[in-house]
């Protein structure tokens, strides 16, 4: 059973997620770039984990340090929200490597 | 029309109608994409006119248990990003729905798919619908389908992905009332849309029945010039299709957001049209009635209203003045 999730992701529909994760009494971990040091989804989270610099690209993009964060921080799941990593069939596959359960379609669905 | 497999609210799409314009829009499509996730495929799809933008949700557990959550309609849109979207759609009846919806569970089945997806149509003039695409992921306006259904799409997602079994059939799920959603983007629409972003000192999220507001604003915050322009999904539901419509007229009023332009006075133009209010939609509704032209004349008159009223205000205040201070002095003391 999932108990700790991990958002990929910023903005209102991080705390979309969290909200519902909240009322299912699941933990929350919270990942930001350098403009988000003060965003919400920050502070509503369980944890928050600094990720990298403003550019997508350095930061909500970079599959290898999201996955750092997931594997220090005990996250059992990940939650891609929409956009940025969201139908990205191998962020889903290292995902699956690592034996993160990655709340979406399964990678090979999503090359459909 | 040339899209990009990883686009997505509409970025990575180009439409192309001769073979000049195919390798411009080939190449700004690879461009944008390789830009924004780093990689790059591009689907290529029939272009249709005067068409309606209707999708189905569905989920599918992983024991092989399907159903479809009822469809929403988002043709107003913007190059094609869409901008509001309802739920139900005026123009699908409960065969069509039940019919459209078991085409989309079989093709889930069929495909072994897992967790929540989202199937796109296009709905020709005539009735005929185009399968589009599935989309792999919680869509932006699920808030309309959970207020029609009851459901909480996010917490469904997490069940499924815990091995559970969906915990209805589909003739449990009964479609409820009517929702409606609007992006409220930082963009000024006066300026293509550009994004405006910068400090928003003071917010007021607008709260009441039947209004959801999901948004990351409060008072102090920062709109961020990297990232998408969405700040908030505001969401309304009615028993009828005009009180989720007359909600949503309130809570854009009620909405205030100091420092940056947002799509809220093209929202309040759009919802208080009579073609919206008469379900007279399709993909180019901001074009095909002049949307931006008349958000311009709403927005003259209402400046032209405020300053007759302020002028009438003053002119009431100098009476009453004039009046206290002859009544003061017993006679005029000034002549």
């Amino acid at each position: 059973m999932i108990e700790k999730v991990l958002i990929a992701n910023r903005g209102e529909i991080a705390l979309r997620v969290m909200r519902t994760c909240r009322a299912l009494g699941i933990k929350t971990v919270a990942v930001y770039s350098d403009e988000d040091a003060n965003s919400l989804h920050v502070k509503q989270a369980t944890e928050s984990y600094h990720i990298g610099e403003a550019a997508p690209a350095k930061s909500y993009l970079n599959q290898e340090k999201i996955l750092d964060v997931m594997l220090s921080s005990g996250a059992d799941a990940v939650h891609p929200g929409y956009g940025f990593l969201s139908e990205n069939d191998d962020f889903a596959r290292l995902c699956e490597k690592n034996k993160i359960n990655f709340i979406g379609p399964s990678a090979d669905s999503m090359n459909l | 029309m040339l899209k990009s497999v990883y686009g997505g609210g509409g970025r990575g799409i180009r439409i192309v109608r001769d073979d000049g314009e195919l390798r411009k829009g080939y190449e700004s499509v690879t461009g944008e994409s390789i830009a924004a996730v780093g990689k790059s495929a591009i689907l290529v799809e029939k272009f249709l006119e005067k068409t309606r933008h209707i999708e189905y949700q569905m989920a599918r557990d992983k024991h092989g248990n399907t159903v479809h959550i009822f469809e929403r309609e988002c043709s107003i849109q913007r190059r094609n990003q869409k901008l509001i979207e309802q739920t139900p759609s005026p123009v699908v009846d409960e065969e069509t729905r039940a019919r459209v919806g078991s085409l989309v569970c079989n093709a889930a089945d069929a495909v072994g798919y897992t967790n929540l997806g989202t199937a796109e149509f296009l709905r020709a003039d005539n009735g005929e619908f185009y399968f589009i695409e599935i989309n792999a992921r919680l869509q932006v306006e699920h808030p309309i389908t959970e207020y029609v259904s009851g459901l909480d799409l996010v917490k469904l997602q997490i069940d499924i992905a815990n091995g559970e079994p969906l915990p209805f059939k589909q003739k449990d799920l009964k479609m409820n009332g009517y929702a409606i959603e609007c992006r409220i983007n930082a963009e000024d629409t006066f300026l293509d849309f550009a994004p405006s972003t910068g400090p928003v000192p003071d917010v007021s999220i607008p709260a009441g029945p039947g209004v959801r507001c999901d948004t990351y604003l409060y008072p102090g915050c920062t709109v961020s010039p990297f990232y998408d322009s969405l700040m908030a999904k505001l969401v309304t539901w009615g028993q009828t299709f005009d009180e989720s419509r007359s909600r949503m007229l309130a809570a854009l009023d009620d909405f205030y957001i100091q420092g940056v332009e947002t799509s809220i006075p093209l929202y309040r133009t759009i919802l208080g049209s009579e073609e919206y209010k008469n379900g007279e939609l399709s993909t180019d509704f901001l074009k095909r009635h002049g949307m931006i032209e008349r958000l311009a004349e709403d927005l003259k008159k209402e400046k032209k209203q405020k300053s007759e009223a302020a002028v009438a205000a003053a002119m009431a205040y100098s009476e009453y003045f004039k009046s206290r201070v002859q009544g003061a002095g017993g006679s005029g003391w000034r002549r």
